[in-house]
């Protein structure tokens, strides 16, 4: 074990590797409070990847209705649950101002799955706690979402009278996941055979179909469950972030890195992914202008996924601001109350910058603002707020203009004749 | 769905437990439903037909737990910000030029 420093959890930690860092990382913010669960990025990603035989039941990018759903079922409580019985009442945070880059969410005082593997009673090749999903966990990926079913027993066919269901005074919302191309990969940490690797140019994290054996120690470390074994080939798959895309050596990328397909495809327009630049420490490099640390490190409007897990996760999310602050921080930790509350009562170039999602494939790596005129001055969620006409400029890896869009949209009204058409 | 009969032992079934949500949940979760309708094209009777209406479960149950003003209140505010942050883009009806969508909704207005 050697020690590594996770600026996520505001400390350094155990890992079984010594760190190394690759020159950019790929990484993406998912807006979850525009989350419809639409299926498209799913589905975009079934299409283009897991369509083989063999491939069935692997959804790399999958979105999954929270609390309850899960694809494994229950991934996220049964990897908390391991790390609580780890470290009994131990996993707890110590809240910190804010002010540290090195620690922006605080330190966390609890064990990672690296560190808790160290004091349990596991065969000396688990470097990582972890466990293996059951076949029945991996199937059904969008199990108690809004799936109408018969009888029990009978297939095909649907209750031919209807059901009236209740009515719960509850809450729910859509988690879309995709691998997260940790910086501290568990899946990789726990490979016997080293045929995971993390690649030095963009960070993605890739199994060596060549090397895998398919022990699957890949699938019970990763606490995210993004590692899947495939029964024919009899090795291991994961999430490969479209890397002709991310490479621009997609022929539609037309040599300029592009955004993954679950990217392109999300009509909620929720996602925006990129690559950020990073220090030889880890950290992220100060580049004030890329919509991706804008938003991570900048507005801090957008936090990790089950930080606590300790692998550094590449994906950071919009908390939903609907759902209980509890829920919330043990899912995304304790910036979660500031996150929320910037981005319900949004600032100028927060605002502007929530407006490049989905405008454009390519990657964005600079974004410019000019400042327009003030169109609107009232409350929002009760506080006094400006509203300002600015225009946002998004520039492509090459410094060139990639697309511009201003706050105030132009209105679109499709005549009727072409009513149905695209 | 499961392949299985339910197991009522094990402590991950879903069993219809009802989560706490109280009025600050459902304030954010209309403050949340008005401001992406409103981003849609939404102004104020169609975004308030959404929380009246007990078809939309999830609007109306914010609703009958915050109370009509509050909710117009919400609606009102959400409005006049987003509706200027937004994606408009409605069918048109031939005839009058509104939104379909519009139209729709005023005929179902008039239907007793």
């Amino acid at each position: 074990m050697s020690d590594v420093y996770n600026w996520q959890l505001g400390r350094p930690m155990s890992y079984p590797y010594e760190a190394a860092y690759p020159r950019q990382q790929f990484a993406f913010v998912f807006n979850i409070n525009r989350c419809i669960a639409c299926q498209s990025c799913t589905m975009a990603c079934k299409s283009t990847w897991t369509f083989s035989k063999g491939q069935e039941h692997m959804w790399w990018a999958n979105v999954e209705t929270k609390p309850y759903g899960g694809y494994p079922h229950n991934w996220d409580a049964k990897a908390l649950q391991l790390l609580e019985e780890a470290n009994p009442g131990g996993q707890t945070w110590t809240k910190g101002d804010g002010k540290d880059p090195g620690a922006p969410y605080g330190k966390f005082d609890g064990k990672t799955v690296f560190e808790a593997a160290e004091n349990l009673l596991v065969p000396d090749s688990s470097r990582v706690v972890g466990y293996l999903p059951t076949d029945e966990e991996w199937n059904s990926p969008n199990i108690w979402e809004d799936n109408p079913v018969g009888p029990r027993g009978v297939r095909n066919e649907l209750d031919k009278e209807g059901v009236q269901l209740p009515t719960h005074k509850t809450w729910f919302f859509y988690l879309a996941r995709i691998c997260n191309h940790c910086s501290y990969p568990a899946c990789l940490a726990a490979c016997p055979r080293k045929a995971i690797y993390k690649r030095p140019e963009d960070g993605i994290v890739l199994v060596n179909q060549a090397d895998c054996r398919g022990y699957r120690k890949c699938v019970e470390a990763c606490p995210y469950k993004k590692v899947m074994y495939r029964g024919n080939t009899r090795v291991s798959e994961k999430c490969i972030a479209c890397y002709p895309r991310v490479e621009g050596t997609d022929p539609e990328s037309g040599g300029q890195p592009m955004e993954t397909r679950c990217m392109a495809a999300c009509i909620g327009q929720i996602r925006m992914q990129g690559l950020v630049k990073l220090k030889e420490n880890g950290a992220w490099a100060e580049d004030r202008y890329n919509p991706l640390y804008y938003l991570v490190h900048v507005a801090k409007v957008a936090l990790p996924l089950y930080p606590q897990f300790g692998t550094q996760p590449n994906g950071y999310y919009i908390p939903p601001r609907w759902v209980p602050r509890p829920y919330l921080r043990q899912m995304f930790g304790p910036g979660v109350d500031a996150a929320i509350e910037r981005y319900s009562l949004p600032d100028r170039e927060l605002l502007a910058v929530l407006q490049l999602f989905r405008r454009s494939n390519l990657i964005i790596f600079r974004y410019e603002i000019k400042e327009g005129p003030k169109v609107y001055e009232g409350t929002l969620n009760g506080k006094a707020v400006t509203l300002y006409n600015d225009t946002i400029i998004a520039y492509n890896r090459d410094s060139k203009e990639i697309f511009r869009t201003t706050i105030e949209e132009p209105v679109h009204v499709r005549p009727a004749q072409h009513a149905n058409s695209i | 769905m499961p392949y299985q009969e339910a197991d009522e032992t094990d402590p991950m079934l879903l069993v219809g437990v009802e989560l706490a949500a109280g009025e600050e949940a459902a304030r954010e979760s209309a403050n949340a439903i008005a401001q992406e309708y409103a981003r849609m094209g939404f102004d104020e009777p169609r975004l308030m037909e959404l929380f009246t209406n007990p078809f939309y479960g999830g609007s109306h149950q914010t609703f009958l737990l915050l109370g009509a003003e509050k909710i117009r209140a919400i609606v009102k505010e959400q409005v006049a910000f987003w509706s200027r942050v937004c994606c408009r883009d409605r069918d048109t009806d031939p005839e009058t030029g509104l939104g379909l969508l519009n139209v729709l909704q005023d005929e179902r207005r008039k239907t007793p």
